[in-house]
């Protein structure tokens, strides 16, 4: 079975009279290892599909499967282990634990993530070298730059080695110059572990660097191509 | 460990507003424990001055002779006894015994020119009576009892309302064994002034053996057996043996504690005050903890959503804001100790004099000069961790509130 | 836009925090609503036993009497000036503006003997027609009524007890006379008072005051009248006025006491009561500080929109103004909410009294003049003052935050950034 799989997969928001169906059935399998990236205007439900995707949320009908087992029947701790286990997320604005240095950060989500307490500093330091933040690790957010900070999540999501990450916007924030550093981080990072990057963008430049192309629009997926 | 660090953290990202809450909480300690220091330090000077002007450590008497002093009627004189050398050679025997002396109390009218008063009088053996108590040594004129004189010593307050000075006279009135009126006379021969305030008007002393005399009893008669012993603390387990020992058909052995149930009732009436005012302290202690959880849920929302998306539960998220709610508990307790201790160091060791704020004397309560306050390390140690305690107590609700929120919104809420 | 309108419109925009700011608030104006309530209560309740029972405002008595009150002595009397009589005196006492009414009475101790044991009380000789018309002793009336005959008693609650008596039964009590000797009279109970005090039940017989000439030997005399002012706030005023009355008549041996001075106890409740003021002020202040955290925070949230509002040109003041409205509604609200509450708290235990055991016990045992049973104060007073206060601190202790925002540079307030 594929990493992930959707099968008619509807979310419907509201209650009562006012419904906004922001997912009209969605049929989709993303394997390990692809780099997609999902495309389309603002309210065109991308980011309600990355929600479902991460297991921050259940379809209202359909079924989502990560990893072989269906979020929709899971307990919210049971969806908090699936997340920790793995996924990891990178946000358009980062999202960092700002009272925790930037090695901190990331030595948490490994942390988390670990069961039992092994040594997580070598991991994280080798992790934040490879971002290039080698020589900024003892920072705090508050002390770093936008790209670095989203480097930062980048690290903070890698570090787990989680199957499947997730990047909603992530550029969004950036300006251009930073934004490719961003995707190349990302691409590189695909390529030398093979973790699978699903990322949401409304932008053409981003939208280059993916290897396969979701577009959708009104709640259904109207273009899916890879290309080399 | 990682949850830990960022509670700590997050104390100091919004400085000003812990600081404020911790300290209403450093106020209730505070407020706590010196109010029951004082509290405490009079009790304490109260039954010291019990101890050591009316009832000691342990007395000795029949059964119906206290019920009858209980009940506030007239002190029998039927109900007195002889105490045999064995009781008096257990008692010397236990430990931490001090002095023991007979005293014989009974009811009389003291009358002096045209008034007369009801006081109690205490007929004592001279021997061994300032080996227990104090009284002697408050003389304000005059000389104590002497053995087989008639000479009797009253309170500077008695002698106040009658007017009377050293020397003149009086007579007592009451009635004997038989029932019958019978009277003493003859004259004042000392005035005391204790810081007991009951003993400086409604007791009169007397020798023993003129007074069994008067009242038709056997010399050897007395109506209690007083004991000093070496500590406070050790009369009650005492007096419980001696009950076993000594205590065969009608005699009963009390510690000083059995017979000033007045006392016991206004130390209960006190710490239940004590109490209450802490009760509303920490109340508002309480939800200054929840409105700083509520409000860092609010600023942090974006950062527990994080922390849910990378796979924290609710119930991580909710122990990061009751550590912090703790820590906050912990500093205000720890100010709060620290200058209880501060302030207690003053109460213990200057003091207060009553008199500048109320005669708390003249209520009844057995307590004149300057109250001193105690140590009580229990209360330090049971207020800090109760105020931690209730700190995190206080921040669950509202910290489960914000762990609920949907990671979803809340990620993405500007 | 109106100012108000728009302060007001801002505590809608997170309700959890002001809710939870006027939370803390409407709890500590309960805490002050129910404490003063409880406190006033209390003391008003004592101090009306103290007047009523044994002072009035100012008790006249012989200055030789006051000062051996415990051995009641019949030897200092109040027998008018030059000796002309009482009768003479009190009629001239009440002709002064300022007295609205007097109480003459008569004490002295007296005995029973019961299964050889001696009961020990005292006796009031009271005017029965002044006491109907003004005292309180018939409100206290629980069984049968008040003595009207020479042979008649009023007893207290307690007391019959004491004397294992009922209603209608006779009972002999023993006395000294006012020439010290000792006789004995016998009585019928035609009424129980009891006031809940234990104080007051346990110890005090009532007989007119005719019967308790006759029996005593006393002429026209009393041992004290019990004053009452037709203004009582102004005490001092009032006894040093019937001082100097005394004296210009020629009665330098008598001598007043203003009730709030006659027993340690009142006293000792006067100091609490005003060290209790204090102590509502900072329960307020403490609940305003909820308030100004809640400010801060709302603030510092709302840092680009005083930028933006500088911009727009509103002068400082006013922004102060919109953020000190927006405190002070917080306050008015939580005030007007604890007073609500805390009126209906203190209103039922005003009505069904609050009950405190260790409370209880203590004042039986020490014969405290106290009810055992609180009965707090409801009035509106209370709730006004506790409103008015609640609200006008929580108001200033607004407006420190609304200050250092108005100071804002609406520059730096605009470029403000989180962390």
């Amino acid at each position: 079975m594929a990493l992930l799989q959707l099968e008619r997969v509807k979310k419907i928001y509201g209650k009562g009279d006012i419904k906004v169906e922001a997912l009209r059935g969605i049929d989709l399998e993303i394997g390990t290892g692809e780099f997609s990236t999902v495309f389309g205007p603002s309210g065109s439900g991308k980011t309600t599909l990355l929600n479902l995707i991460g297991a921050l949320d259940k379809p209202t009908e359909g079924k989502v499967y990560l990893n072989g087992s269906s979020t929709g029947e899971m307990t919210k701790n049971k969806l908090a282990m699936l997340r920790r286990e793995n996924i990891g997320f990178i946000f358009q604005d980062f999202n960092l634990i700002p009272v925790l240095t930037a090695f901190e950060n990331v030595e948490f989500a490994l942390k988390i993530a670990s069961r039992n307490g092994q040594p997580s500093g070598e991991r994280t330091r080798e992790i934040l070298e490879m971002v290039g933040l080698g020589d900024m690790m003892h920072r705090r957010p508050g002390e770093l730059s936008g790209g670095q900070k989203q480097r930062v999540a980048i690290a903070r999501a890698l570090v787990k080695a989680p199957k499947l990450i997730l990047a909603d916007e992530p550029t969004a924030n950036l300006d251009s110059e930073t934004s490719k550093g961003i995707l190349e981080i990302m691409g590189r990072m695909n390529k030398e572990l093979n973790t699978t990057f699903i990322f949401s963008t409304h932008d053409p430049m981003v939208m280059e660097y993916a290897r396969r192309l979701l577009e959708i629009r009104d709640g259904k997926i109207t273009r899916d191509e890879r290309r080399e | 460990m990682y949850l830990a660090r960022i509670a700590f953290r997050n104390l100091f990202r919004r400085r000003g507003r812990n600081f404020m809450i911790a300290a209403i909480l450093t106020l209730a300690v505070l407020i706590f424990l010196l109010l029951e220091s004082f509290m405490i330090g009079t009790m304490n000077m109260s039954f010291a001055n019990i101890i050591d002007f009316e009832t000691p450590h342990i007395e000795i008497g029949r059964k119906d002779f206290f019920e009858e002093a209980a009940e506030g009627r007239e002190l029998p004189i039927d109900e007195t006894f002889i105490a045999g050398e064995d009781m008096l050679q257990e008692v010397r025997e236990s430990p931490g015994f001090v002095a023991l002396t007979g005293v014989l109390d009974f009811n009389a009218d003291f009358i002096a020119g045209r008034h007369q008063f009801p006081v109690r009088v205490r007929a004592v053996d001279m021997e061994t009576f300032g080996e227990v108590f104090r009284n002697q040594e408050y003389m304000e004129s005059g000389e104590f009892i002497e053995p087989g004189g008639d000479g009797v010593v009253i309170g500077d307050q008695l002698a106040r309302y009658f007017g009377l000075e050293v020397g003149d006279y009086y007579t007592l009135r009451f009635r004997d064994k038989g029932g019958s009126f019978n009277t003493m006379q003859g004259e004042v021969r000392g005035i005391v002034n204790t810081p007991h305030p009951d003993m400086n008007l409604g007791t009169v002393f007397v020798s023993r053996d003129k007074a069994a005399l008067a009242l038709g009893l056997e010399e050897e008669k007395i109506s209690q057996v007083m004991v000093r012993m070496d500590s406070r603390d050790r009369a009650p387990t005492q007096a419980e043996r001696l009950q076993e020992k000594v205590g065969a058909g009608d005699i009963s052995v009390r510690s000083y504690r059995d017979g000033a149930e007045l006392l016991v009732y206004l130390e209960t009436w006190g710490l239940t005050e004590t109490y209450f005012i802490l009760a509303l302290f920490l109340m508002v202690g309480a939800i200054g903890i929840i409105s700083v959880v509520v409000l860092s849920g609010i600023e942090r929302v974006k950062e527990i959503g994080m922390m849910k998306a990378m796979g924290l539960k609710e119930s991580d998220i909710v122990r990061v804001f009751a550590l912090e709610a703790g820590c906050i508990g912990a500093l205000g307790g720890l100010v709060g100790c620290l200058l209880g201790a501060l302030g207690n160091i003053w109460l213990v060791v200057r003091g207060i004099k009553l008199e500048e704020f109320f005669d708390l004397a003249e209520l009844g309560a057995p307590v004149a000069d300057k109250v001193y306050g105690t140590w009580n390390m229990g209360s330090f140690f049971l207020i800090f961790v109760f105020v931690i305690f209730l700190a995190m107590l206080a921040s669950l609700l509202p910290s489960y509130w914000a762990a609920r929120k949907d990671p979803v919104e809340a990620i993405r809420e500007r | 836009m109106d100012l108000a309108r728009m302060a007001w419109r801002n505590l809608k925009r997170n309700k959890v925090r002001t809710l939870i700011a006027i939370l803390a608030i409407t709890t500590v104006v309960v805490i002050v609503v129910f404490s003063r309530g409880l406190m006033v209560g209390f003391t008003e309740s004592t101090f009306r036993m103290y007047i009523d029972n044994f002072f009035g405002h100012v008790r006249i008595t012989d200055e030789e009497y006051e000062l051996r009150e415990a051995l009641l002595p019949l030897d200092y009397t109040l027998d008018g000036f030059d000796g002309r009589g009482a009768e003479e005196m009190i009629g001239e006492i009440e002709g002064l503006d300022e007295v609205k009414y007097t109480l003459p009475r008569i004490r002295f101790g007296a005995l029973h003997s019961r299964n050889d044991q001696l009961v020990r009380m005292i006796g009031v000789g009271v005017d029965i027609q002044r006491e109907k018309t003004q005292g309180g002793l018939p409100g206290n009336v629980s069984q049968g009524r008040m003595p009207e005959q020479e042979n008649e008693i009023l007893v207290g609650k307690g007391l019959l007890n004491e004397l294992d008596a009922e209603l209608d039964d006779r009972v002999t009590l023993m006395f000294s006379d006012s020439l010290q000797s000792l006789r004995g009279k016998t009585f019928s109970i035609v009424g129980v008072k009891e006031t809940g005090v234990a104080g007051l039940d346990d110890s005090f017989f009532y007989l007119p005051i005719e019967t308790a000439r006759d029996m005593l030997w006393m002429e026209d005399e009393l041992t004290e009248i019990l004053v009452f002012a037709t203004n009582p706030e102004k005490l001092d005023n009032f006894q040093e006025n019937l001082n100097s009355f005394l004296s210009d008549r020629g009665g330098d041996r008598f001598s007043t006491l203003a009730w709030n001075k006659a027993d340690p106890f009142v006293e000792v409740y006067y100091e609490i009561n005003q060290i209790f003021d204090l102590v509502y002020v900072l329960f307020i202040i403490m609940g305003a500080a909820v308030v100004i955290i809640t400010l801060t925070m709302i603030i510092r949230e709302r840092t680009s929109e005083i930028g933006m509002m500088a911009a727009l040109g509103l002068k400082g003041r006013e922004i102060m103004k919109v953020f000190v409205l927006e405190g002070t509604f917080m306050g008015v609200i939580g005030s007007f909410l604890g007073v609500v509450i805390g009126g209906l708290i203190t209103f039922y235990y005003s009505r069904e009294g609050l009950y405190v055991e260790s409370f209880a016990e203590l004042s039986t045992d020490l014969e405290l003049i106290v009810h055992p049973v609180f009965y707090l104060a409801f009035n509106f007073e209370n709730l006004a003052l506790s409103f008015i206060l609640g609200s006008l601190i929580v108001a200033l202790a607004c407006v420190y935050p609304a200050y250092r925002a108005a100071k804002m540079e609406p520059v730096d307030a605009l470029n403000y950034a989180e962390e």
